[in-house]
């Protein structure tokens, strides 16, 4: 089957569009070079505001480029080049005159890995809150300390060792203080790359659970290797493929009757 | 014959060897029908080896045991001719008979001394012929018998394997025996020279190291107390610290984190150019540039420095470790896993931010251990003070003074005229010691400080 990819993007715009909520994050056009690697090649994607959106794909294929398009991480690499427009609400993010910090405390990110900073898990937690300026007095940062680890679901386990140090946590519930720590800068949209990759079954259920309530709040893009997990938590997916959007649409109707012949072998498990 | 020919002669004979043996297996292989266990080659090196030991070992016991034995004969056939002379004549007999066969006489030699001295060179003729010959059939014998050992089941490989693990042991022992050697000697030189010094002495201020002429006059020994030796070493290196340390960080943090690719590329090198120049250099820089501009300075501000300085000394000194720190602070920060850095990155902080608040806490370890090891190499630095610290031993926290340092101090007691017993050349092995045990001290505890950065980066 030979789809013509503009067509199939046009329609999936339109699908988004139909529902009458402007997305919240929309890209257009997206090129990213690496060096000579040509990784993003015209990604045109909406992701609409307090939904989970999964991205997934073969290894390689460019799930985490755009993931870092939408909080311009991509940038940290050398000789990297993104072109085409990303706008979040409306507001292009790669203008001339936009704050990449002031973006990023906007737009969070949760890593593969746990990453803690060797720091307590106060301090781990109030270490964005601090540099954005967000508390006045030690009581509001302690309250935002608290809100966060409660909303991540990890204020009773840790609220007795708050002076523990983050590292000390089990792999689990370091990637809790992770999400929890990009909480705490109340960010509207949160990116997280396979944030269960490194953990176990159990532990991942907890964050998909997480990731479930976090939606009443921000909108989420997640970037996934599992399947199940996909259907589980998201509302829409997208398949990527050899760097270009091979699909969107909602979740159900993707793992149900996929478009593609190549999203259905994938998803199959014939082909990645 | 020298020993270079002779290991010329057995490089030519392990050849053969090689190629014997590569035959010899091929051919087994091919007469038994059995594939052998390893390479042809192997088999080859494996002779090759064996045949090499005896050479090696002549030539070894010929450049540095042969002089010797034949001295032992020499003195053997002369025992009558000994008996006769008074203590410590020999020894003084077999000296004027090697400077008069150098061709340097010290007086008109005696008849006994022209005869021992002939004597020695027909000793010398059948000495060398016995290590050739015993060294050529050892080699021979060796070779032949590693041929007999070939065929297809013998392992030559493993064989060979076992013999470079023993190689690349040998040199690593040989790396610990020198050092050994070193830390030796200069303990022997330091207790005899407790022997003469008592160690409540070091505990003063007064540094008057006297020369054996000196104390033949009138019995003293001198002054050896240490204290503002170390102390004006360590004033020298605290200054050179805390100019460097600073520096060197805000460079290795620039470098690191900031510079692209192509300013890291050109500006690096630069900087580690600093570390290729000679330290005298360093001191003719303090001499005629640092030191005088520091007078200036301080005629301007109403100080009073002197004309060398600990300042100018340890100025300088910071500006030759600067690419040190830098570097090592570099590895440190690098060190840093670069998920904390992006994952701080991400939280909407600034470079800076993410510098101060999770890169320098977490390459801490790292950069200490950087100032520590820089700190040893300003204590053992000897050229730049020697030119730009003085002499004077001032027990002084004041920069502007001049103050003297332990390496300066050896230098001064083992130059010029030097007799190898006199306290005030006893003396310099103690401060070299002192020095030894003090750096040591600061690089196994920086080490220990590495490690630990190291393991905790890998979190
Ligand atoms: N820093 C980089 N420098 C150069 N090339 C890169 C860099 N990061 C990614 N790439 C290239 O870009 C392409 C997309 O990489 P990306 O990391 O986005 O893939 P991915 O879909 O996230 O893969 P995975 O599922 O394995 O995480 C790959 O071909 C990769 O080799
Ligand atoms: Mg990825």
């Amino acid at each position: 089957m030979n789809v013509d990819p503009s067509n199939a993007l046009m329609r999936d715009a339109e699908a988004a569009s139909a529902e009458g909520i402007p997305p919240k994050m929309v890209a257009r056009s997206v090129n990213v070079h690496y060096g000579a690697t040509h990784a993003l090649k015209d990604v045109s994607l909406d992701i609409q505001g307090y939904e989970v959106t999964a991205l997934i794909g073969p290894s390689g294929c460019g799930k985490s480029t755009v993931l870092r398009c939408f909080n311009r991480m991509n940038e940290m690499f050398e000789n990297t080049q993104t072109s085409g427009q990303v706008t979040i609400d409306g507001m292009d993010i790669y203008a001339r005159d936009i704050d990449v910090v002031a973006l990023r405390a906007r737009v969070g990110m949760v890593f593969q890995r746990p990453n803690p900073f060797p720091k307590s898990i106060f301090d781990n937690i109030a270490y964005g809150p601090r540099i954005h300026g967000l508390a006045e007095t030690k009581e509001d940062l302690e309250q935002i300390v608290e809100a966060s680890l409660q909303r991540a679901g990890l204020w009773d386990e840790v609220k007795d060792r708050l002076k523990q140090s983050g590292t000390a946590l089990s792999d689990g519930q370091q990637q809790r203080l992770c999400i929890a720590r990009a909480i705490a800068v109340q960010p509207e949209v949160i990116l997280m790359d396979e944030p269960c990759s490194a953990l176990d079954p159990i532990a991942t259920g907890k964050i998909e659970e997480l990731i479930e309530e976090l939606r009443t709040g921000f909108t989420i893009v997640i970037v996934t290797h599992s399947m199940q997990q996909a259907a589980r938590v998201s509302q829409r997916t997208a398949f990527i493929s050899r760097g270009e959007l091979g699909e969107y649409g909602p979740t159900v109707e993707m793992f149900t009757k996929p478009r593609h012949e190549r999203t259905k072998d994938y998803i199959m498990g014939r082909y990645g | 014959m020298t020993p270079s020919h002779l290991l010329s002669l057995g490089v030519i004979i392990s050849a053969c060897f090689f190629l014997f043996a590569r035959f010899r297996i091929r051919a087994a292989t091919l007469q038994e029908q059995a594939p052998s266990t390893s390479l042809p080659r192997f088999y080859g090196w494996y002779a090759a080896v064996l045949a090499f030991v005896p050479i090696f070992l002549g030539v070894c016991i010929w450049v540095f045991a042969s002089t010797t034995i034949v001295e032992i004969l020499l003195v053997n056939r002369l025992d009558s001719l000994f008996a006769s002379l008074p203590e410590g004549g020999r020894d003084r007999f077999l000296a004027e008979m090697y400077s008069f066969l150098d061709g340097q006489p010290l007086r008109t030699p005696s008849p006994d001394i022209a005869a021992a001295a002939n004597m020695l060179i027909g000793l010398r003729t059948p000495v060398v012929t016995t290590i050739i010959a015993l060294s050529t059939v050892g080699a021979l014998s060796l070779g032949f018998l590693a041929l007999r050992f070939i065929e297809p089941r013998f392992n030559a490989h493993a064989h060979i394997d076992r013999t470079v693990v023993f190689l690349l042991l040998l040199c690593s022992i040989l790396a610990i025996i020198a050092t050994l050697g070193i830390i030796l000697s200069l303990l022997f030189e330091t207790v005899r020279c407790f022997e003469f010094v008592s160690i409540c002495q070091l505990f003063s201020t007064d540094w008057l190291p006297r020369a054996g002429n000196q104390t033949a006059l009138d019995g003293d020994a001198g002054k050896y107390g240490v204290l503002a030796l170390f102390s004006g070493t360590f004033l020298i290196s605290f200054v050179a610290i805390s100019i460097a340390l600073p520096i060197g960080l805000l460079v290795a943090v620039y470098l690191s984190q900031y510079a692209s690719h192509s300013t890291r590329r050109i500006s690096k090198p630069m900087l580690e150019l600093l570390a290729g120049i000679p330290t005298v250099v360093y001191g003719f820089f303090a001499i005629v540039l640092v030191g005088p501009f520091l007078q200036r300075i301080g005629g301007f501000l109403g100080l009073d420095v002197a004309p060398q300085s600990a300042m100018a000394a340890g100025a300088v000194m910071a500006i030759m470790i600067i690419p040190y720190v830098s570097s090592l602070c570099d590895d440190a920060l690098s060190a840093v896993p670069s998920a904390l850095r992006n994952g701080s990155l991400a939280l909407g902080s600034t470079t800076a931010e993410t510098v101060l608040n999770v890169l320098l806490p977490a390459a801490l370890p790292g950069i200490s251990s950087a100032v520590l090891l820089a700190v040893s190499r300003t204590i053992g630095e000897t050229m730049i003070v020697l030119m730009a610290a003085g002499l004077a031993a001032n027990l002084t926290l004041n920069p502007l003074a001049s103050v003297t340092t332990v390496t300066v101090q050896i230098v001064q007691s083992v130059t010029g005229d030097v007799e190898f017993d006199s306290v005030k050349t006893l003396s310099a092995f103690m401060l070299g010691m002192l020095l030894f045990v003090t750096t040591l001290m600061m690089n196994v505890f920086a080490f220990s400080l590495r490690r630990r950065g190291i393991s905790h980066g890998e979190v």
